[in-house]
């Protein structure tokens, strides 16, 4: 199965969301950047800048993304 | 021979001088969910915090708070447009003295006629005396609103983490089985593990 990892972290008022991506232990590379570029329209939409911040990692069988970071801007 | 008569009036008053500021700014927040449902979960947080919620003239949610020495903060949910403004009604004293001159040769009663000159000069005197204390006034109001951005801001800082944090979780859910929450929505630190 594979699994959408949505972390978000806020440090001094600075929020970061980082969308991670597990695909199938089966799934080919450019598969799991399909699913991961997917995943990250799903979650944000497609206008919204990202940032990529890793590329793959196929350890253990299966591939694993560095999340992509999101800058959330904020004013105060 | 002419003599010239020199009256001068001493005038105070106590004035109530009107003073506002205001700053204007933006919160912004992530397309996570459609804007109406990101405005609404924004309005529950405020809600939250002891904001009122108010319709402007466009039918637009607008959350109001009256915080302490009379600033409101207001913040459109729909447009993330946030004011903060105060205004306040402060009391001042003024005093000016005015001095009017006439001469004998001229006039029948130089002392009257002295005394109105320096009369008749004596609201602009006092609103020449005024404009130091309402500026006096108005960085008092200032410092006033300062204070309270410095109280607001973290305010709102939480509101958008936990929207954020919220939406992010209805996101979640609808892409498939949300496994695991770890962390919470309050201070913003938050990981969500979903099977899809």
């Amino acid at each position: 199965m594979a699994h959408v990892i949505l972390t978000i972290t806020n440090i001094n008022g600075k929020r970061e969301l980082q969308i991670g991506y597990e695909s199938d232990s089966d799934a080919m590379p450019h598969e799991h950047d399909q699913d991961h570029k997917a995943a990250v329209d799903a979650v944000v939409g497609k206008g919204t800048k990202t940032t990529r911040a890793g590329g793959s990692d196929g350890g253990s069988g299966q591939l694993k993304n560095a999340p992509i970071p999101i800058p959330i801007s904020q004013k105060g | 021979m002419s003599r010239a008569y020199r009256v001068s009036v001493s005038g105070q008053e106590d004035r109530i001088v009107h003073v506002e500021d205001g700053v204007e700014g933006k919160v912004e927040l992530l397309p996570i969910l459609s804007p109406e449902s990101m405005g609404d979960i924004l309005a529950g947080e405020l809600e939250a915090k002891g904001y009122a919620r108010t319709t402007n003239d466009k039918g637009e949610t607008v959350m109001v708070k009256l915080g302490e020495d009379n600033v409101t903060v207001e913040v459109n949910v729909a447009t993330g447009t946030v004011h903060v403004s105060i205004a306040e009604d402060i009391k001042v004293s003024v005093e000016a003295t005015v001095t009017g001159v006439a001469d004998d040769d001229y006039h029948k009663d130089p002392t009257a006629e002295a005394k109105r000159q320096a009369e008749a000069g004596m609201k602009a005197a006092l609103d020449k005396a005024e404009a130091p204390k309402r500026e006096a006034a108005r960085k008092t109001v200032t410092a006033k609103l300062e204070q309270e951005l410095a109280k607001v801001r973290p305010e709102l800082d939480q509101a958008v983490t936990g929207t954020t944090a919220k939406a992010l979780v209805q996101k979640a859910a609808s892409l498939g089985d949300i496994e695991s929450v770890e962390g919470s929505a309050e201070d913003g630190n938050m990981t969500i593990r979903v099977r899809v």
